[in-house]
């Protein structure tokens, strides 16, 4: 099996006791780790490629070996802590959106009490849980689907994304911004990225942590519509790439790209067209024939598996 | 001739080395006013860093070291501590680096306590949290600044008047 180390770029972020436990695995023990979930007084999750996995204390320790490992609430506070660099103001922005970004572009989801500031979230405090998602950049992702989104003179196409949770449609469209951007594969492109969610490019400190390709321009955690917008006016791209569009700003923001000759590659939750074509903002989009390609991933052979690509 | 040019020159030894040490008692004082003044204003430093620019501990402690100049090797090994990582907290790694500085006594009862929660709330409460630690530093710099004044003159005059007694009841 090969030797996956994406994962280990998370370890410094885990309390020591886990961090141990996790660091005396072999390394084929955690290939392919997705998500490490962590809750007070409750065993630690480990999701895998293609399973779930509770951890259990390994050989060396002395008490309760082989029982699982029960993260205490003081670690998971020094997890949070951690992962916050020990500024948890510093990072208002990011808990509001309820996740904290990492170097290397993984990303730790957090669960808490909410603080509310005028009916909107302002924070969130006692933190309960926390879901550390490992980026796993795979390039060439985008290899096969990429021929079938370009138009006869090469240039890409208007293409919406189709994908349930964690089948990969983050790492497919990171993958296909990189091959515009690069011209690998087709003729290279100017590329605008808005990364709301700071998974895309994985800004950090004005860096990439993700390549994401030498013509994308990224803007970092800025709203969809907004960015789009703002993108459009300022970095004059040929294709503009965002995920997981769904609410109705995105709407005047993808028409607006259309009325100036500028391609959107874009994601979408969902399982299937019709799902998608039930959601207001993008069967709005849809029955306007906004996108001229849609590509339908799913996990069947493992996260990226792409189903079909079509002409909606 | 020669014995009592030995004399002079011992008693001046004496002399200079008693007031030697008054002097050094008294910059001891001024020593500690100094230190509590530059801290202040590493604390100041860092709500600054927290205030404006929402900058992390491990660079805020750093800010805070270089605007406590030579007294700032506390917040220095502070952001070291953290930056090294290994599982500590902002909190642990204050504690340690409380531990190698040279607070001591009261001055270590002033700082310790923002080990607790340092990091951990909101802007406003950390700023609150920093701006008391810094008017108890303010209080107990206002207290060696009286004790400077005070004592320093006495440590620098007892130097003298020591050193002064011993040559005379040598002769």
């Amino acid at each position: 099996m090969a030797v996956d180390l994406a994962y280990r770029q998370i370890l410094p972020y885990l309390p020591p006791r886990l961090r141990r436990e996790l660091e005396a695995l072999p390394d084929g023990e955690l290939y392919g780790l997705e998500e490490v979930r962590l809750k007070a007084e409750q065993p630690v999750l480990l999701r895998l490629a293609q399973r779930e996995a509770l951890l259990r204390l390994s050989e060396r320790t002395e008490e309760g070996r082989g029982s699982f490992f029960i993260l205490s609430a003081d670690e998971l506070y020094k997890a949070v802590m951690l992962l916050a660099g020990s500024s948890l103001y510093a990072l208002e922005e990011e808990l509001k959106r309820g996740y904290i970004t990492l170097p290397g572009g993984h990303r730790a989801g957090v669960a808490g009490r909410a603080v509310l500031h005028q009916g909107a979230v302002r924070t969130l405090k006692e933190i309960s849980g926390i879901n550390i998602r490992v980026a796993r950049p795979v390039p060439g992702a985008a290899r096969t689907v990429l021929p079938l989104l370009l138009d006869n003179a090469g240039n890409i196409m208007q293409t919406l994304i189709i994908s349930p949770p964690r089948a990969g449609k983050t790492t497919l469209l990171r993958d296909l911004a990189r091959m515009l951007s690069e011209g690998e594969g087709c003729r290279p492109h100017r590329v605008g990225i808005v990364d709301e969610r700071s998974e895309l490019a994985a800004m950090r400190e004005g860096l990439p942590q993700l390549d994401v390709g030498l013509r994308s321009d990224v803007l970092d955690g800025c709203p969809k519509a907004e960015g789009l917008m703002m993108l459009l006016r300022s970095m004059s791209p040929e294709v503009l790439v965002c995920d997981e569009l769904g609410r109705s700003e995105d709407v005047e923001a993808i028409h607006e790209a259309g009325n100036a000759g500028v391609k959107v590659v874009a994601t979408a939750h969902g399982s299937g067209e019709e799902e998608v074509r039930r959601r207001p903002a993008l069967g709005q989009l849809l029955a306007e024939g906004c996108f001229e390609r849609l590509a339908l991933l799913s996990r069947r052979q493992g996260p990226g598996t792409v189903e079909r690509v079509w002409s909606p | 001739m020669t014995r009592l040019l030995g004399s002079l020159l011992g008693g001046l030894l004496i002399l200079a080395a008693c007031a030697g040490c008054g002097y050094g008692g008294a910059a001891l004082l001024t020593r500690q006013r100094r230190r509590l003044a530059a801290w202040q204003q590493g604390l100041l430093a860092l709500m600054k860093e927290i205030e404006y620019s929402l900058t992390p501990l491990v660079g805020a402690l750093a800010a805070a070291a270089r605007a406590a100049g030579t007294e700032g090797e506390m917040f220095r090994q502070a952001a070291r501590l953290l930056e090294e990582g290994e599982g500590r907290t902002a909190g642990e790694a204050w504690l340690e680096a409380l531990d190698r500085s040279a607070a001591a006594g009261e001055e270590r009862e002033i700082l310790a306590p923002l080990a607790a929660g340092f990091g951990l709330s909101a802007v406003e409460q950390q700023l609150k949290q920093l701006e008391l630690c810094r008017l108890r530093l303010a209080a107990a710099e206002a207290e060696a600044h009286r004790k400077e004044q005070q004592f320093g003159k006495i440590w620098r005059s007892m130097g003298w008047a020591a050193g002064a007694l011993i040559v005379l009841l040598m002769v």
